[in-house]
C-alpha cells in the first residue's frame, strides 16, 4: 500500500491558520468573560463546532457538510469520501445589561478538532473521532458591596467547561439509509470563584474557588435517510434527507473541591482545600430530528432538538430551575458549484440561518430564551480543503424580573482539510 | 497590481480575533442580581476563658544588661572580654570597667552596690540562666562599686583587680559577673556589646607599662543578665514581668467559627491594671503577643509574634493588637492553644505590666472582636 502524499501549495495559509489557532488558544486564559447564565447547570451548551453548520443556524441533523465533519449527526459521516481534518476557534462577545448597568465582555477559545477516515466509502463505513466542547462556563462580575458597615469588592468568576472526546463509526445499511454510533468521554472542570477584597489593609479578604471535576461516558446514535427525494419522485439532482439523533441519558461523576485562600494567612501557607467527594448526576437524554432539501445549488435545512433538562437532579439555587429545552433552527446554503475542477471562487458557499432556543434555564419564573440569526461562508483554498467562517447575532433573556439580557456576537472559523489517504495507485 | 488572495485575508481575520477580545470592557455588576453566590459578614466578640501565668527564664540577645537589687528584684550581669597577645614582662597599672547607663529602676535611680567576681564556669549568653548561678564564679571579689546612680548619671566606672587582669591578659580572655550587694536599692541597666553604637558598649580599659605606658581598650565580646524576683499575686490580674520573666497564656476556648470563615479583622483588647504596673521612662509600654503551637509547658513553641499598643479610651487604658492571622489559623488548620503575652521589654528591663485576666469581671476580661466573612 502506498500512502499518497500531496505537497500543499497552500502551506502559507495553513501556517497562518495554525498560528492563529495557537494565538486564540493562548488567549483563552485571558478571556475577560461572558454571561452570568453560564453560572447555572453545566454552563452554556455548545451546539456544533462546524462553522458550515453554524452558519445554517446550527442546523445539521440532516446535512452533509462539504468540508467539515458533522458533529451533530454521526450518520452524516457515511457520505465522507476523503480523509477530513477540522480545527477551529471561536470568538464570543457578550453585550449584557441588567437594566441598570451594561458591559461588553468577550473571549476567544479553541473550538475543537475532528477528523474522519473513510474506511469503505462504498459502504459508508467511516471512522471519526475528535475533541469538541460540550459546555462552557464563563462569567466575570465585579460588584462593590457594603455590608455591616464594611466596604469591599466582590469578584465572581466562572470558567472552564466540559469537553467531549468521541470516536465512532458510520455505515450505509442500505441505499439511502445510513446509521452511526459514537462513544463519548466527557471530562472537564467547571470552576466558580468568588473573591472578596477590601480597600484597606486593616481588613483581610479571601477567595473561594469551587471546582467541579466532571468525567463520564456518553453516546450518540444517528440515522440519515437521504433517499427520500427519489421516493417522492424528485428529480435526480435533488434530494430530501431526514436525520435523527438520540443521546441517551448518562450519569457522569462530579468531584467537588473547595479551595479557600485567606488574606490573613501568611504566604506561602497553603490554601485550605476541602474535598466534598464524588457524586453522580444525570445528564439528560436528547433527541433531534432534521430535514434537508438538496438541489445542485441550494440546500434548505430544518432542525428540532429536545433535551430533558427538567430531570437532571441538579441542585439549583433558589429562583433558578432547569427545564426541558427545545431548539428550532433553519438554514439555507447557496453554492455555485461543488465541482472540484472549477476555480475556487466558483465553489464558495454561503449560508444563512436562524434559530430559536427555549433554553434549559428558568430564572425568577422566567424562561430564558434565545433567538438568533447566522451567516456563513466557506471557500476552498486547495482542492477540497476549505476555510469556513460563521457569524451570528442572538438575543438571550430579558431584563424583566431582575434578569439579564445578552446580545451575543459569535464568530467561528475552521480549517477543514480534505485529502486522499490510503488509496491504491492505479496500476500501470 | 497584485491581488491579495481571499484566503489570506480570511486567515488574517482569524488572527485578529484574539485581539478583538481585548476590546472587552471592564467587568462590572451587570448580572449580579441573579448570582446565587454571596457571603455573609458577621461580627462577634469572645472573651478569654482562662489564663495561666508561668515563669520563663530570659536569655540571649539582650541589648541592655541589668545590675542591682530592689526589695522585689535582683539582677546580675556577666561580661566577657578578649585580649591580644600580651608581653608577660609588662606591668599592669590599673583596670577600669566602664558601663554606659541606659536604664534605671526606679526611674529616679538610687543606691547601687555590687561586686565584680571572676567567672569560673563556662557560660554562654544563650544558655546561662538564673538557675546557673551556683558555683559559677569565684566568691572573692575582684572589684566593687558603691554609689548612687541617678537620672543625671550616664556612666558607672568600676576598678578591677590587676592580678585578675594579668591572668586574663595572659590567657587572652576572661569574664566576670556583677553581683549586687544587700545595700542596693535600685537597678540600673547599661548597654551591652549588642548595642549598635560602639560608645554605648561596655569597655575595659587597662593601663599597661612596658617600655612606655599605654591604655589597652577592649569592648566586651559577650554579655548576659539574669534576674529573679517574686511576682505579687493579685486575683483577676495578670502580671507580665520583664527580665525574669513572667508570661501568661490566655485561652479563648469559646471561639466557634463556621467552616470557611474568612477572618477580615480580629481586634484583641486587654485592659491594663495600672495599679500594679512598674516601669521606667526608658521602658516600652507595649505587649508582645504570640501564637502558641504547643500546649505543654514551657510553651516555647511560639510563632507569628505581634504587638499590642497602649491606647486610652474613655479613661480606660487598654492594650490593643490585631490577631486575624491567629484566628484564621484557629478557624482552619491549627488547634487553639491560646495566645502568649509578654512585655516588649522582656529582654532589656525589669518592667512589670498588669492586665486584667479571664477571672476578672466581664467588662474587663481580655476579648477578641472578630469580623469574618462566611463563604457559601
Amino acid at each position: 500500500m502506498i500512502i499518497r502524499h500531496r505537497a500543499t501549495t497552500g502551506t502559507r495559509t495553513l501556517l497562518l491558520f495554525a498560528i492563529g489557532i495557537l494565538l486564540i488558544t493562548a488567549r483563552v486564559e485571558a478571556g475577560s468573560g461572558g454571561s452570568v447564565y453560564s453560572r447555572f447547570g453545566i454552563g452554556d451548551l455548545s451546539r456544533t463546532t462546524s462553522p458550515e453548520l453554524y452558519g445554517l443556524g446550527g442546523t445539521g441533523l440532516a446535512v452533509s457538510p462539504i468540508g467539515s465533519v458533522n458533529d451533530m449527526n454521526p450518520a452524516a459521516w457515511a457520505g465522507i469520501g476523503k480523509v477530513r481534518f477540522s480545527a477551529g476557534a471561536v470568538y464570543e462577545g457578550f453585550s449584557t445589561t441588567d437594566g441598570s448597568s451594561s458591559v461588553y465582555l468577550a473571549a476567544t477559545r479553541f473550538d475543537g478538532l475532528t477528523f474522519a477516515i473513510p474506511i469503505s466509502p462504498d459502504n459508508g463505513i467511516t471512522f471519526a473521532s475528535g475533541l469538541i466542547p460540550y459546555s462552557r462556563v464563563n462569567y466575570n462580575i465585579v460588584v462593590p458591596e457594603t455590608r455591616s458597615g464594611l466596604d469591599y469588592t466582590m469578584t465572581y468568576r466562572g470558567n472552564g467547561g466540559i469537553s467531549r472526546a468521541f470516536a465512532g463509526f458510520s455505515a450505509t445499511i442500505t441505499t439511502g439509509f445510513h446509521a452511526a454510533a459514537r462513544f463519548e468521554y466527557l471530562f472537564g472542570t467547571l470552576s466558580y470563584s468568588m473573591t472578596q477584597a477590601f480597600g484597606t489593609s486593616s481588613y483581610s479578604g479571601a477567595s473561594l474557588v469551587r471546582s467541579e471535576n466532571v468525567s463520564g461516558f456518553g453516546s450518540t446514535v444517528g440515522v440519515l435517510l437521504d433517499g427520500l427525494g427519489a421516493v417522492l419522485g424528485m428529480a435526480e439532482d435533488r434530494s430530501l434527507a431526514l436525520g435523527l439523533t438520540f443521546s441517551p441519558a448518562t450519569y457522569p461523576t462530579s468531584e467537588t473541591e473547595r479551595v479557600y485562600r485567606y488574606g490573613a494567612t501568611p504566604s506561602p501557607s497553603p490554601p485550605d482545600s476541602i474535598s466534598e467527594g464524588e457524586r453522580s448526576f444525570r445528564l439528560p437524554f436528547s433527541f433531534g430530528s432534521g430535514l434537508s432539501y438538496n438541489s445542485p445549488n441550494l440546500l434548505l435545512a430544518l432542525d428540532a432538538r429536545y433535551q430533558e433538562w427538567g430531570r437532571t437532579g441538579f441542585e439549583t439555587p433558589a429562583g433558578v430551575r432547569l427545564r426541558n429545552s427545545v431548539r428550532l433552527s433553519a438554514g439555507a446554503r447557496i453554492s455555485r458549484s461543488a465541482d472540484p475542477n472549477l476555480s475556487s471562487s466558483r465553489r464558495v458557499t454561503y449560508a444563512f440561518g436562524l434559530f430559536h432556543e427555549s433554553g434549559c434555564l428558568e430564572v425568577n419564573n422566567t424562561p430564558i430564551r434565545e433567538n438568533g440569526i447566522t451567516a456563513g461562508i466557506s471557500f476552498p483554498i486547495l482542492n477540497e480543503t476549505r476555510l469556513s467562517f460563521a457569524a451570528s447575532f442572538s438575543l438571550r433573556g430579558s431584563t424583566d424580573n431582575l434578569l439579564q439580557e445578552d446580545k451575543i456576537f459569535r464568530i467561528s472559523a475552521s480549517m477543514d482539510i480534505a485529502e486522499l489517504w490510503f488509496q491504491r495507485p492505479v496500476e500501470e | 497590481m497584485t491581488r491579495i488572495p481571499f484566503s489570506v485575508v480570511a486567515v488574517l481575520t482569524i488572527l485578529s480575533l484574539p485581539f478583538a477580545a481585548g476590546c472587552s470592557g471592564d467587568p462590572n455588576s451587570s448580572g449580579a442580581a441573579i448570582l446565587p453566590d454571596s457571603l455573609i459578614i458577621e461580627t462577634r466578640t469572645t472573651t478569654a476563658t482562662a489564663d495561666t501565668g508561668f515563669l520563663e527564664r530570659v536569655r540571649g540577645n539582650q541589648t541592655t544588661l541589668l545590675v542591682g537589687k530592689t526589695p522585689e528584684y535582683e539582677a546580675r550581669s556577666l561580661l566577657r572580654f578578649s585580649f591580644p597577645a600580651f608581653d608577660t614582662l609588662a606591668r599592669i597599672d590599673s583596670g577600669i570597667l566602664k558601663l554606659r547607663v541606659t536604664y534605671r529602676l526606679p526611674e529616679g535611680g538610687g543606691a547601687v552596690e555590687f561586686d565584680v567576681h571572676e567567672m569560673t564556669a563556662a557560660w554562654s549568653s544563650l544558655t546561662f540562666l538564673w538557675d546557673s548561678l551556683t558555683d559559677s564564679f569565684d566568691p572573692t571579689p575582684a572589684g566593687s562599686f558603691s554609689g548612687t546612680v541617678t537620672s543625671a548619671d550616664t556612666m558607672v566606672r568600676v576598678r578591677i583587680d590587676t592580678s585578675l587582669l594579668r591572668r586574663w591578659l595572659v590567657a587572652g580572655t576572661g569574664s566576670l559577673m556583677m553581683i549586687p550587694a544587700p545595700g542596693s536599692a535600685s537597678v540600673f541597666g547599661f548597654g551591652s556589646h549588642l548595642t549598635a553604637a560602639d560608645s554605648i558598649q561596655p569597655v575595659l580599659e587597662v593601663m599597661v607599662t612596658d617600655t612606655s605606658t599605654a591604655t589597652l581598650r577592649r569592648n566586651a565580646v559577650s554579655g548576659v543578665f539574669v534576674a529573679d524576683g517574686t511576682a505579687p499575686v493579685i486575683p483577676g490580674t495578670i502580671l507580665l514581668q520583664s527580665g525574669i520573666a513572667y508570661r501568661s497564656r490566655i485561652m479563648f476556648d469559646s471561639l466557634s467559627l463556621p467552616t470557611g470563615a474568612s477572618i477580615a479583622q480580629a481586634s484583641f483588647e486587654i485592659t491594663a491594671d495600672t495599679a500594679v504596673a512598674a516601669a521606667s521612662r526608658a521602658s516600652r509600654d507595649t505587649l508582645t503577643v504570640s501564637f502558641i503551637q504547643d500546649r505543654a509547658y514551657p510553651i516555647d513553641s511560639i510563632v507569628l509574634s505581634g504587638l499590642c499598643y497602649p491606647v486610652t479610651e474613655n479613661g480606660v487604658r487598654l492594650y490593643r493588637g490585631e490577631l486575624k492571622t491567629y484566628v484564621q489559623l484557629w478557624a482552619t488548620r491549627e488547634p487553639n492553644f491560646g495566645i502568649l503575652l509578654r512585655p516588649l521589654g522582656e529582654l532589656t528591663t525589669l518592667d512589670r505590666i498588669g492586665v486584667y485576666g479571664a477571672a476578672s469581671v466581664d467588662s474587663l476580661k481580655p476579648r477578641i472582636r472578630i469580623t469574618y466573612s462566611r463563604f457559601p
